[in-house]
């Protein structure tokens, strides 16, 4: 919190950025991301309705869609047989890890070259601190640095790049900007404008409000986002909220950074949405114990250990069955994992299984300093996993593995949505 | 429009191909294939090169080149090691 805003009591903070001396804050969002990524690659594309998904099968899930797709009325979330009855020419296209990573780099790149502090929140948006930029940016507007960029996205990437520039005084007003005009759109809100810009939105175009905190803020007679700027802190922490969040939202409807935490990694996931109901328990448990022996990887890339582990499966009937284990002994070997995996999945009704998942939880950033009565296996496996971990990064991915994860190829590296901290591994 | 294409889950073609290819700074990416001959002697000419990006198998790097000839997207593919250029993938023709 800035000295200005701590020496104010709430009812005396203006809206944005009057306790800022300009708009530092910069939300850059590319349009449609894997989708427009898709028509950059291939040209042919470009005009035409294209939906990417993970996998080219029947129920397959829309991760991404062209504009063309959207203005047809196709979602992302929809199910593949869906939207082709929505849009019989649409064209479907398959992630592909590599391709999206590099534009990701790109961009980071471009916007590294405008501060020293840009933190990316997904594989397609990152914010720019303006208030660290380096000298020979220094006399330059918000606004002509976003044209800026826009233009090195066409030049370095690609003439079919574009992006969206939110600049506000924080991150929610920026994000909230860079939602306004899209595609290829570039907005700023500052505390002339931001009232007008509000009394044109709804409450769920704000960042941050979903179906659930639109029926809250309702419930106080909050209906607009004007209606949320106008309460009064104490109705949003003691009526809406019932907790500091509500004095967030205070802060952050009034430009006030509230923000910018890091958090460490808490968990971390996978699944797989199995490609056939008609797969033996030896197939089953084998693609069980490969995204057991990916989140190994992934765990031991950040050097981290893990001491809880859920699995779950989601069944034909809708039904979402779990199980899980925590321990006081901290985990990160892939034998360890696939060992946890295999028993708990066992209690669990497999043959109805459509999704399978594995989290490991209770993530900490060092191993226990308990020595173990069979301390010596457990140092054996660690320098086994070790050198599988080496013998991968060398020779690729899945070069080494375990006899029990074999003929599962058809599980392919996905691209994580929201974490950007796995990327160099994939 | 031929609506059978299914680009990513198709096995890689991997055919050897030729390529003639110009290398300048100004480029960018520096490296421009200009056109590429076909096992069956059919030599395409790149109208467009939509995205060059590298792709890493452990510490071996290749680089694919989406192009197009304006009728068709295919990719290529640069092998750093063997220095030879494959054909990955071939898309469906559009009218």
């Amino acid at each position: 919190m800035s000295d200005i805003t701590r020496l104010m009591s709430p009812c005396e903070i203006p809206l944005a950025n009057a306790a800022r001396h300009e708009n530092s804050i910069m939300y850059v969002d590319l349009n449609s991301c894997f989708a427009t990524i898709e028509q950059q690659a291939r040209p042919m594309l470009r005009g035409r309705p294209v939906a990417i998904t993970n996998r080219i099968t029947k129920n397959a899930c829309i991760v991404a869609a062209s504009y063309e797709a959207k203005a047809l009325g196709i979602k992302v979330g929809m199910r593949r047989m869906e939207a082709e009855a929505i849009c019989p020419d649409l064209i479907f296209a398959e992630t592909e890890p590599a391709k999206f990573i590099y534009v990701h780099q790109k961009l980071r790149r471009i916007m590294q070259d405008y501060s020293s502090d840009v933190i990316m929140k997904s594989i397609d948006e990152g914010i720019i601190d303006l208030t660290k930029r380096p000298l020979d940016q220094a006399s330059r507007s918000p606004l002509d640095i976003g044209t800026e960029i826009k233009q090195r996205l066409r030049t370095e990437i690609g003439c079919h790049m574009r992006c969206n520039v939110g600049i506000a005084s924080n991150r929610f007003l920026a994000k909230t900007a860079a939602e306004l005009h899209k595609p290829d759109g570039m907005d700023e809100i500052t505390s002339a404008n931001q009232r007008q810009i509000f009394a044109s939105l709804k409450l769920m175009d704000l960042p941050g409000i979903n179906t659930r905190m639109q029926t809250r803020l309702n419930a106080v007679n909050i209906f607009t986002p004007t209606d949320l700027i106008n309460a009064k802190e104490s109705t949003l922490v003691k009526l809406v909220c019932k907790s500091i969040d509500g004095s967030k939202w205070y802060r952050r409807l009034r430009g006030i950074e509230v923000d910018d935490t890091v958090s460490d990694i808490k968990s971390i996931g996978r699944q797989y949405v199995l490609e056939s109901c008609h797969l033996s328990k030896q197939e089953l448990e084998a693609r069980i114990l490969h995204l057991a022996e990916d989140l190994g990887h992934r765990l031991r890339s950040q050097n981290l250990y893990a001491r809880g582990l859920f699995v779950w499966i989601g069944t034909h009937s809708d039904l979402y069955l779990h199980q899980n284990y925590l321990t006081r002994s901290a985990f990160h070997t892939n034998s360890d994992i696939m060992t946890h995996a295999r028993q708990l999945f066992t209690k669990l009704p497999l043959h109805s299984a459509r999704i399978i998942g594995i989290t490991l939880y209770k993530i900490q950033p060092f191993a226990d300093a308990q020595l173990y009565l069979d301390q010596p296996k457990r140092d054996r496996e660690e320098q086994l996993c070790a050198a599988e971990d080496k013998i991968n990064r060398r020779f690729g991915e899945r070069t080494i593995y375990s006899a029990d994860s074999f003929n599962t190829s058809q599980i392919k590296t996905k691209i994580p949505f929201g974490s950007t901290r796995f990327l160099d591994i994939l | 429009m031929n609506q059978s294409f299914n680009y990513e889950s198709n096995e890689p073609l991997h055919e050897i191909i030729d390529v003639d290819a110009t290398f300048s700074r100004k480029l960018l990416g520096h490296c421009r294939p200009i056109s590429f001959r076909r096992n069956s002697g059919r030599e395409i000419l790149i109208q467009e090169v939509g995205l060059v990006h590298p792709r890493y198998d452990g510490l071996k790097t290749t680089f694919a080149f989406d192009v197009t000839d304006g009728a068709a997207d295919y990719r290529l593919v640069f092998d750093t090691e063997s220095l030879n250029w494959y054909l990955d993938f071939e898309g469906d023709r559009y009218e």
